[in-house]
């Protein structure tokens, strides 16, 4: 197939790909442009550079650029985001991509389009691309280069053909130097003195298998993947310039939601969409912290209840508690990494209570207690409503959110169900708050299940502790309770509060309704409590030590407050915290049976590959699309220099020379880290033995460097140094004959091949014999001998064919090319 | 062939550093990622394309097949043999460009500026390590004389055009590029058998009438009168002449004569091309009707003489001489006239084509032939055919270039 033909369909991929990795980066996640551009590239390719069908005028191609042009910039002089204004562009030069593809092509119109895609995916780069668009960007990139090089192909053809000169410019000469010379009967006139051509394509029809060009597109592929790999991890980053992705780009709603409405009435979905991904570590050991059980990850706290309405207060309302954040770590803490998927929500989640990851033991001290994308990645704590927040630029830019944070929560791998937190008097009259008329019933439970514990308020001091823990076990434990999703047989009274009706009337319902009747439950026996919303629990990811929490895992559980004299159980906590605050007693009364345990610990097929594809997406995001100079630092700086540390103390201590050394990076990150870094020293060290070996190879290096080498080598291995020094046998080459080859190959094709005993001239008789018995045959039973007169004449007598000679030849085997193919048919 | 490759980025490489630059800018910049990856890529591509021009050119050789003479206007194949000694490398999309000059219009005040040397280029798609890959270009050298092909330049920018590595191979070789050839047509039977009178030809033939008597004919303006079969035209009554066999060997003498300046006319002719030629396709003429005896002698730059037997050695010698050939203003035709005479049997037929006219007259006495009596026999013996003064189609005919 002609190189222009192949360089035609490598542009249409190219710019299908382009214009793909554009539309997944999108806002809108649309693929209207996608789809668009493979039908412009698909029609192109056919009617305009195969069938010619239909060619735009270079005036009209133009005009309608013109015209493209302005409604773009229009758009783009009035879109007021930067992002918007960067898709614009985009589409201007996908707009410009369609325009040049239905023009007769020519080395202009490839280039155009060669750099109008490039642009496109520069473009689409900022945005903020996924793992499949990543791989797609590999695909792209790897068309690219197979387009560059076809490109370079027809370029070299059109160059030996034409000379330097555009063959399609309007005053092109012919390959000629002229002198005055004569005509008919001497008639003078300027002609050509000196005339040549040259026809590549029936040389490169004949003597190239290009398919051998995949594997310089493999190598290339390599080497540039090698470079990459090294540029990419060894560029010094600034997070201060980090680009945060295009403001006003895709926002990716978490189903989160700070309030709770006590009004469903039909079915309730469970999304499987992606919230965040959190691992755990132990903070002393770097290690990954084993949870056992499933963490409660808290989102927002609420505590007033109004009419079927669970809401956090007005911020003046609340008094404000001590920021943890500012708090310094403690021992024993467990350090939570969270990924953020694109949101717009301001509020975080993690697992409380939180502390910063600062250590003042070590005296190093973080620039901020927060750890996101860049400076606006601020993460602060709002001590009025107990919530975790980050800034509305780092919500705003569409990217993913990491933030890392220390809790104090797990004793032993599992998180205790108390925080410890200060409570104010005014806090404490609205956590009791309750309009005793609209629960009597509730109250008259509660009352009763105190009773069956036997627990009596009213004595001194009040067992609240127990109090709580039975009020939950009436709701886990209870038969009369049915957790459910569907609402829509469920008819609540409307006369009466939707959480009097749960407990008396109708008694299903989710997680909200258990978690607000317990609460209530608790306030009517002058418990102080609050409901929290969040996420608890998440399917956890066996590759990547890290919980993936979902749509599907958002629950809204009860705390209720303990004095410190109720306090029964303080699970380990500091003694500082019990002493003079009293804690929050996690309780969370929805049943266990509403959880499948044996679904939950089942894992399909299905769930493995979507853990393993989403381990490499959080590989994608944390060290290509999201790697910044913490990350930097953390995966390939330190571990580098504790490497070679330890490798400069164990060649100086022979004791650990012979013990070997291990990596100590052990947690995800430092395993990654530390294989990025043996990936780079290992590709570097064979770049500089490649080199250094083809350097020595060539003759005496010149360099100091290299004859230190050298002699280095020649010292440890005198016999290797010698055979550097060996130079290649570059004569032992046997020169064969193009067309005798093409010969052979045609009849081996067809099971004739010649035997080790015969010459070539036998060889032909015995073909010759064949094509003889054969009727269809017999016009070819001249043709071998002939081919081997003049494979003689060339490889024997040093002779070189005339061009007749030549073209008989070809034509001779392209006659036993078609005799033989139709023997198969 | 020399080692020193010249290593130079193309002007494709120059567009395609200027996007990186671009890209590498918004990445270091913005400090985006994928930019940064996308920015590495296409250095680690441009560093591939480096790597590999600067090592697939060194182990390669390259030579050229010429073929050992071609005539003006012939077109012929030259071939490009590229070996490539490396032991596992191939190498792909070597192209090598060659340098065809003339060397004889180097200075020809006739081709002003137009003698560029022309470049041809051979591109060789695939040259697998350890053998040799193979490659032409159809060529056509419009005017006679001495060509140098070479020296020959081998580059490759595999594969992607960005970077380009040249090394140049110092083989040059001349090609020796024989006059044309034209047609020559039945008159020039005529003047070779001496039936034909020109201008130059008022003097009386000779009476010998050679060859045998085999039939008659219409008289025609300039036949000897003493042809005339009188009782065939009696009877007829109209003039016949009769016809005699021809002798098909014989010895001719042909003597070229490049006079320059050549005579003014009106004409655009190049009359010293046209005369070569005519002397080149009348040599081969010769050779080829088996003649007895040729003698060639020609006067320009230099004077040259050839006499023997027609060979393709003999032949080649004088087309060898025809091919470089130049005017001049000299006038030596006289000496050479001499000479041709005496190494000729006084039945030698001579023939001067020249690019002017001269009076015998002048020409026997400065070839210092005095003698009256001996004046008609020469006369007979000799025919004058200047090309630059009459329109000589009827004899000779050199197609259009």
């Amino acid at each position: 197939m002609r190189i222009e033909r192949w360089l035609q369909y490598n542009i249409a991929l190219m710019a299908m790909l382009g214009t793909l990795l554009f539309g997944m980066g999108h806002p809108e996640r649309s693929l209207k442009l996608p789809l668009l551009a493979a039908f412009v590239a698909i029609t192109s390719v056919i009617f305009t550079d195969g069938l010619k069908w239909f060619q735009l005028n270079r005036l009209v191609a133009n005009l309608f650029a013109l015209i493209v042009a302005a409604y773009t910039l229009t758009r783009f002089h009035l879109a007021e985001l930067a992002g918007d204004k960067l898709l614009e562009i985009a589409n201007l030069l996908a707009y410009l991509q369609f325009i040049l593809f239905y023009e007769a092509k020519g080395q202009r119109t490839y280039s155009h389009l060669m750099v109008l895609s490039l642009l496109q995916v520069v473009v689409a780069a900022a945005l903020h691309l996924n793992l499949v668009a990543g791989l797609i960007l590999v695909v792209y990139l790897l068309v690219a280069t197979s387009t560059l090089m076809y490109f370079f192909l027809y370029r070299e053809q059109i160059r030996v053909e034409h000379g330097d000169r555009d063959p399609s410019a309007p005053h092109a000469r012919s390959n000629a130097s002229s002198a005055g010379s004569s005509n008919k009967n001497g008639q003078r006139r300027n002609v050509q003195l000196i005339e040549f051509s040259t026809n590549v394509e029936p040389a490169v029809a004949r003597g190239t298998k290009w398919n051998g060009l995949a594997r310089h597109i493999g190598s290339m592929a390599a080497v540039s993947f090698g470079l990459t790999v090294i540029l990419f991890y060894s560029l010094p980053r600034n997070d201060e310039n980090q680009w945060q992705g295009a403001p006003g780009a895709v926002k990716s709603e978490v189903g989160f939601s700070d309030t709770i409405t006590l009004a469903e009435s039909d079915l309730i979905a469970q999304p499987n969409r992606a919230v965040m991904r959190v691992s755990f570590f132990d903070h002393e050991t770097n290690e990954p912290y084993p949870v056992g059980g499933e963490p409660y990850f808290r989102g927002a706290v609420l505590t007033v209840y109004e009419n079927g309405v669970w809401r956090h207060p007005a911020h003046q309302q609340m008094q404000a508690t001590g920021n943890p954040l500012s708090q310094n770590v403690r021992p024993g803490m467990v350090r939570q990494e969270i990924l953020l998927e694109p949101s717009n929500d301001v509020k975080l989640f993690a697992v409380f209570p939180v502390y910063s990851i600062r250590d003042d033991r070590k005296g190093v001290s973080p620039p901020q207690p927060n750890f996101g994308q860049g400076e606006v990645a601020r993460v602060s704590y709002d001590g009025h409503q107990n919530l975790l927040l980050r800034s509305i630029d780092a919500a705003a830019s569409g990217g993913q959110f990491r933030y890392t944070l220390n809790t104090t929560a797990f004793h032993e791998g599992r998180q205790i169900p108390v925080t410890a937190y200060e409570m104010f008097g005014d806090n404490h009259r609205r956590l009791t708050k309750i309009d005793p008329s609209r629960f009597t019933k509730l109250t008259a439970l509660a009352k009763e299940i105190l009773a069956t514990a036997g627990i009596d308020p009213s004595i001194e001091p009040f067992n609240a502790w127990d109090a709580a823990y039975a009020m939950q076990d009436h709701f886990r434990t209870s038969d009369l309770y049915t957790y459910t999703l569907d609402f829509r047989d469920v008819r609540r009274d409307a006369s009466i509060d939707p959480i009097e009706d749960f407990v008396s009337n109708n008694r299903q319902g989710h997680c909200e309704y258990f978690a607000s009747a317990l609460a209530m439950m608790l306030r009517s026996q002058g418990i102080p409590s609050r409901i929290v919303v969040g996420f608890r629990g998440g399917d956890y990811n066996i590759m990547g030590d890290y919980y993936q929490v979902k749509d599907k895992h958002a629950h809204a559980w009860v705390e209720a407050y303990m004095f410190p004299n109720q306090i029964k159980d303080n699970f380990n906590l500091h003694p500082d915290v019990t002493s003079s605050r009293g804690v929050w007693l996690r309780l969370d009364p929805t049943p266990l049976s509403s959880i499948d345990e044996a679904e939950k610990y089942q894992v399909t097929l299905m769930e493995r590959v979507d853990q393993v594809l989403d381990y490499f997406q959080l590989l994608w995001a944390d060290y290509v699309t999201g790697f910044n100079s913490e990350r930097q630092k953390e995966s390939i700086y330190d571990p580098l220099a504790m490497e070679s540390k330890e490798s400069v103390l164990s060649m100086l201590d022979p004791r650990k020379l012979l013990q070997g050394s291990q990596p100590q990076a052990s947690s995800t990150v430092g395993r990654v880290g530390w294989l990025l870094g043996a990936a780079i020293a290992l590709l570097g060290g064979t770049l500089f033995a490649t080199y250094v070996i083809s350097r020595v190879r060539k003759g005496a290096p010149s360099s100091t460097l290299g004859r230190l080498i050298f002699r280095v080598v020649q010292f440890v291995s005198p016999r290797l140094a010698q055979w550097l020094q060996t130079p290649p046998n570059d004569r032992r080459r046997a020169i064969r004959v193009e067309f005798y080859e093409q010969f052979v190959t045609l009849l081996a094709r067809h099971g004739i091949t010649r035997g080790r005993h015969q010459t070539q001239r036998e060889f032909a008789h015995a073909v010759a014999s064949q094509f003889l018995a054969t009727p269809s045959e017999r016009d070819l039973v001249d043709l071998p001998d002939r081919v081997v007169d003049a494979y003689y004449r060339v490889r024997f007598g040093g002779q070189t064919l005339s061009l007749q000679e030549n073209e008989t030849i070809d034509q001779s085997l392209v006659r036993l090319q078609s005799t033989l193919s139709a023997r198969l048919t | 062939m020399s080692r020193r490759r010249i290593i130079s980025i193309t002007s494709d490489g120059y567009y395609y550093l200027f996007v990186l630059t671009f890209i590498v800018g918004g990445a270091l910049l913005r400090q985006v990622n994928l930019l940064i990856v996308l920015a590495g890529v296409m250095i680690g591509l441009m560093l591939f394309n480096w790597r590999y021009v600067v090592t697939s050119l060194g182990h390669l050789t390259v030579r050229r097949q010429l073929p050992k003479h071609v005539g003006a206007g012939e077109p012929f194949a030259v071939d490009i043999v590229v070996e490539n000694g490396r032991r596992w490398l191939d190498n792909w999309a070597v192209v090598v460009e060659d340098v065809v000059e003339s060397l004889t219009f180097k200075s020809d005040a006739d081709a002003p500026g137009n003698n560029q040397p022309a470049k041809p280029r051979v591109l060789i798609p695939h040259v697998r390590a350890r053998e040799s890959g193979r490659g032409n270009y159809r060529c056509r050298l419009h005017r006679r004389g001495r060509y140098q092909f070479g020296p020959l330049e081998i580059t490759t920018r595999f594969p992607l055009g960005l970077i380009q590595a040249r090394r140049r191979a110092d083989q040059r070789e001349e090609l020796v590029v024989f006059p044309k050839l034209g047609e020559l047509h039945g008159e020039w039977r005529n003047v070779v058998e001496r039936k034909m009178v020109g201008e130059q030809h008022s003097q009386p033939r000779r009476s010998v009438i050679e060859g045998d008597h085999y039939g008659l004919r219409n008289w025609s303006a300039g036949d000897n009168r003493r042809w005339i079969h009188w009782r065939a035209s009696a009877k007829l009554n109209e003039l016949k002449v009769r016809e005699f066999e021809q002798h098909t060997s014989q010895e001719l003498a042909l003597l070229l004569d490049l006079w320059d300046p050549a005579t003014q006319t009106n004409l655009a002719i190049d009359p010293i091309e046209y005369a070569v030629s005519f002397a080149a396709t009348a040599i081969v003429d010769a050779c080829h009707q088996n003649a007895r005896r040729v003698t060639f002698a020609a006067t320009g730059e230099s004077d040259f003489f050839k006499s023997g037997c027609p060979s393709t050695e003999f032949l080649q010698e004088v087309l060898s001489n025809l091919a470089v050939v130049q005017a001049s203003p000299a006038n030596r035709l006289p000496a050479l006239y001499a000479k041709v005479v005496s190494e000729s049997s006084p039945t030698t037929r001579i023939i001067v084509i020249s690019t002017r006219s001269v009076e015998f007259t002048r020409l026997f006495e400065a070839a210092g032939m005095t003698s009256e009596r001996e004046r008609p026999a020469r006369l007979a013996q000799l025919a004058w055919i200047d090309v630059a003064r009459m329109d000589w189609s009827n004899l000779f005919e050199l197609d259009e270039v």
